[in-house]
């Protein structure tokens, strides 16, 4: 079995100066998902771009809670990955999604489901672990804008060490929301990949999501 | 996601006269910076910016989470309780009250600037003031402090001075009077500047370095004799000032010395545009008007509460409508979509019609101390969408608007 590495910090500069992809309609609040899979000697074997098509009930249940600035009296009923609702108010900063490397319950999450996604999904069908992908560490690319968009980006590597071929179906951004100290796991997008992905054993799946905003 | 925009005129009755719908085009960088700084959990020592407050003053934020046995105002809130509600940061700190905004600078706000969108807007092309003021028509005396001038303020080469000054009310502004004489023969201009208030510093303020309106008047139209006269300053384009926030009159020389040198009037004790601290705003109440003086050309600052200088402040209102709640409301999830309401009235009392042109939302960005959580923490309201009202709403005397986001997402 060829031996794969994570970084640590993915190559986010790179992102950083391309230029901004226009996939969005005007007034569109998104994101733009891409992915390219990678030999370990750095030459691509396939990559894709899709409007993500799927911000879910608790995006907006989250967005909810912070624009509204609940207090603990007032507090949202919210579903958790491990489908328990639970009650947040905003007392801790929530929608953390700086996953460190190995962690494969948030941050960008991949599974191999491919039921189509619903406003009600809590969390991916059927999620890949780190010991069959690598998870590297979720980094950021900053928030940059041109004439009509605004973005920035989420990014994630994905090693293949399984020994085989892994198809990967279903993309999520899954999000900390704090009740009181206590982080719990939300999923805030899902997204299906017609036909999937294919990683080849040894190689590296980059997933970048562009959350983006156009005028 | 796509935000509807929805505004509603109604009666004094509130029977409705007209509806219109709008999908909202107007989300700006500012919410990109804000959810990146959530998404990424920056801490108060690596802060993120900059991100502009409706002043255009820069700020640097961080998502820094504190104890949890105490209530803050979270990023990115919209949301308050009434025009004059002031939302804290933090109750613990309250007496801080650099802490707090107005309510009002805070949620749905409408304006009557047509500039196009762009995604680097930073606060509405000209904010409709809340309140009851009417029209001005011309430009008027706004404020003043006139009396028992018992001191000269110093300006040459890089000694500058600067006055504070917080507007009751939302005008433009056109120019400034000040008292004012010369010391032995400047020759070079004394200039005028208007600059807005640095909101991150955590004690001691001063003038940010941005210049929002500048005019020099030449050295010979300056008295030579002690007291000095009455001098104007009139700005070429006027300045928008907003009501509770604190801006800075500041004038500067280049040349000079200490024989050769203008000399500003003011009072040193005596109370600032004749008020007391409780005639300001809660906002404001820690130090309601300061006076300032740079030796290093305007890169740092003195400043001294109390006292005032001798100054008059002209400018014209374009009327006021009273900001109620801003309110967020009507969490629904049904089917494949997903949705709820942000929502403010709007209502007419100042006498004449106001053309709304432009909607826009103000949320929080929070900054805190490198040192601590509990302290020096600042609220930024930041312009996060800004939308133009084709045609623009006409809202008559005792008219009401209701303006309604409606972010929807279906899947």
């Amino acid at each position: 079995m060829p031996k794969v590495e994570i970084k640590m910090k993915p190559d986010l500069e790179v992102i950083k100066g391309e230029p901004i992809p226009h996939i969005l309609e005007p007034g569109e609040v998104g994101a733009v998902l891409e992915w390219v899979v990678k030999e370990k000697d750095g030459n691509i074997t396939r990559q894709g771009q899709k409007k993500s098509e799927s911000f879910i009930r608790q995006f907006i249940e989250a967005l909810f809670i912070y624009f509204s600035g609940q207090s603990d009296l007032l507090s949202i009923p919210v579903k958790c990955t491990d489908n328990l609702t639970r009650y947040f108010y905003p007392t801790y900063p929530g929608l953390n999604v700086s996953a460190g490397v190995g962690a494969d319950t948030w941050g960008i999450r991949i599974g191999t489901g491919s039921t189509a996604p619903t406003i009600n999904d809590y969390n991916v069908e059927a999620g890949i672990a780190h010991a069959t992908m690598n998870h590297g560490a979720v980094t950021f690319g900053l928030p940059a804008s041109d004439a009509s968009t605004s973005q920035f980006t989420v990014t994630r590597d994905f090693s293949n060490v399984s020994g085989g071929v892994v198809t990967v179906n279903e993309i999520a951004l899954i999000a900390l929301l704090y009740k009181a100290q206590t982080s719990y796991t939300v999923m805030i997008i899902r997204d299906v990949i017609s036909g999937g992905i294919s990683v080849p054993n040894g190689q590296t799946l980059t997933i970048n999501y562009r959350i983006q905003v156009t005028i | 996601m796509r935000v509807l925009l929805t505004l509603e005129r109604f009666d004094k009755d509130y029977r409705l006269l007209e509806r219109r719908n709008q999908w909202s085009r107007s989300f700006v960088k500012s919410i990109i910076d804000l959810l990146y700084i959530q998404m990424s959990q920056r801490s108060r020592t690596a802060t993120y910016g900059p991100v502009y407050d409706t002043d255009m003053v820069p700020a640097y934020l961080d998502s820094e989470a504190r104890d949890s046995s105490w209530y803050r105002t979270p990023a990115m809130r919209v949301a308050n309780a009434g025009f004059l509600q002031l939302v804290a940061m933090d109750m613990a700190d309250w007496p801080l009250t650099r802490q707090m905004v107005l309510g009002a600078d805070l949620g749905i706000q409408v304006g009557t600037g047509t500039d196009p969108v762009t995604p680097l807007d930073k606060r509405l092309a000209n904010r409709i003031g809340c309140g009851r003021r009417a029209p001005d028509g011309s430009n008027v005396l706004m404020d003043s402090n006139t009396l028992d001038d018992d001191q000269d303020g110093t300006i040459q080469q890089q000694y500058w001075r600067a006055q504070q000054y917080i507007p009751f009310s939302n005008f433009k502004l056109s120019s400034v009077k000040i008292k004012v004489w010369k010391s032995g023969n400047p020759t070079s201009d004394l200039t005028f500047i208007v600059r807005p208030h640095y909101r991150q510093l955590a004690y001691n303020t001063s003038p940010y370095p941005l210049d929002l309106g500048t005019v020099s008047v030449p050295a010979s139209s300056i008295s030579g004799s002690s007291p000095g006269t009455w001098v104007e300053f009139t700005l070429p384009t006027p300045v928008q000032l907003q009501a509770g926030h604190r801006y800075w009159m500041v004038f500067k020389t280049t040349g000079g010395d200490g024989s050769n040198q203008f000399r500003w009037r003011y009072d040193q004790s005596g109370s600032p545009f004749g008020r007391s601290m409780s005639d300001y705003p809660v906002s404001a109440v820690y130090s309601p008007v300061q006076t300032a003086s740079s030796n290093d050309s305007g890169g740092s600052w003195t400043d001294y509460a109390g006292g005032c200088h001798m100054i008059e402040i002209y400018g014209q209102s374009y009327g006021d409508l009273e900001y109620g709640s801003c309110d967020v409301y009507g969490l629904s999830i049904s089917g494949p979509n997903g949705e709820f309401t942000v929502r403010r009235f709007f209502e007419n009392k100042c006498g004449s019609p106001i053309t709304v042109n432009e909607v826009g939302l103000v949320a929080v960005g929070i900054c805190h101390s490198t040192t601590s959580t509990t302290q020096n923490a600042h609220l930024i309201p930041t312009l996060v969408a800004r939308d133009l009202i084709s045609g623009g709403q006409v809202v008559a005397n005792n008219e009401i608007l209701k303006v309604t986001y409606t972010p929807q997402i279906t899947v």
